[in-house]
């Protein structure tokens, strides 16, 4: 599965966070601090949103914001942010967070495929949704779809 | 053969998430001869398509002319299947 080779230590933890905004920078923390998007990707993430409202929530308390590849994207990639307090995407309370950066229209339909029949699980999503640390959630990952 | 296009901000994730269950999704209901595609909001406006599948938000910025299934899920089966089968048979003619 690519799913959790992608997400392999680039997800987060923590208990809140008071805006989306600030969920938004935090979860994509992992993919600047290694080059794989600039800061102007999570810039454009932030106002696509503005732009267009929350349409990147994509499912029940989980949403993947995401932008255009030329708005700063090195390298196809994924990270995670799970909040153990739901923050508010307009009217809509979510705790998981998966940014998305694409580099191109194609590399990452594959991830995107591992995604969509990771979510249509609600028993896994339930179970990261319990989970205490990252590594609890990579390895529900692993063993997920 | 039912065109249908899902949209989302800029095409390349939510819609295409949603582009995947809906043929996923006709498959198992044996509706063939269906064709999928995603798009961003404004490459929307100027694509042929007999159906656009999306989400209240991006709905909402369409022109009342045109045909719009609304769903609450880019990525729940089930939840798609009660927000858009019905309304899509309507619109399929085999």
């Amino acid at each position: 599965m690519m799913l959790d080779r992608v997400l392999k230590d680039n997800i987060t933890i923590m208990e809140k966070i008071e805006t989306w905004e600030e969920s938004i920078k935090i979860a994509a923390f992992p993919l600047l601090k290694k080059n794989k998007i600039r800061e102007s990707y999570i810039r454009a993430m932030i106002n696509d949103i503005k732009k267009m409202g929350f349409y990147i929530v994509i499912t029940d308390k989980i949403a993947m914001p995401h932008s255009r590849p030329e708005n700063g994207v090195e390298e196809t990639s994924m990270s995670l942010l799970k909040l153990d307090n739901p923050v508010k995407y307009g009217e809509q309370e979510i705790y998981l967070i998966f940014i998305l950066a694409a580099r191109d229209k194609e590399e990452h339909i594959g991830i995107l495929k591992d995604l969509s029949l990771f979510l249509d699980r609600d028993d896994k999503i339930e179970k990261i949704l319990n989970a205490g640390t990252t590594t609890e959630i990579e390895e529900i990952i692993k063993n997920g779809r | 053969m039912l065109r249908i296009l899902t949209v989302c901000g800029n095409g390349i994730g939510s819609s295409l998430m949603l582009a995947m269950k809906i043929e996923e999704l006709c498959r198992e209901e044996g509706i063939n001869n269906v064709s999928v595609e995603s798009s961003d909001l404004n490459g929307a406006l100027s694509k042929e398509a007999d159906v656009i599948i999306t989400v209240k938000e991006i709905a909402e910025q369409f022109p009342k002319n045109k045909k719009i299934i609304v769903t609450r899920s880019y990525t729940n089966k089930k939840k798609i299947k009660e927000d858009i089968l019905e309304s899509m048979k309507k619109y399929y003619k085999g």
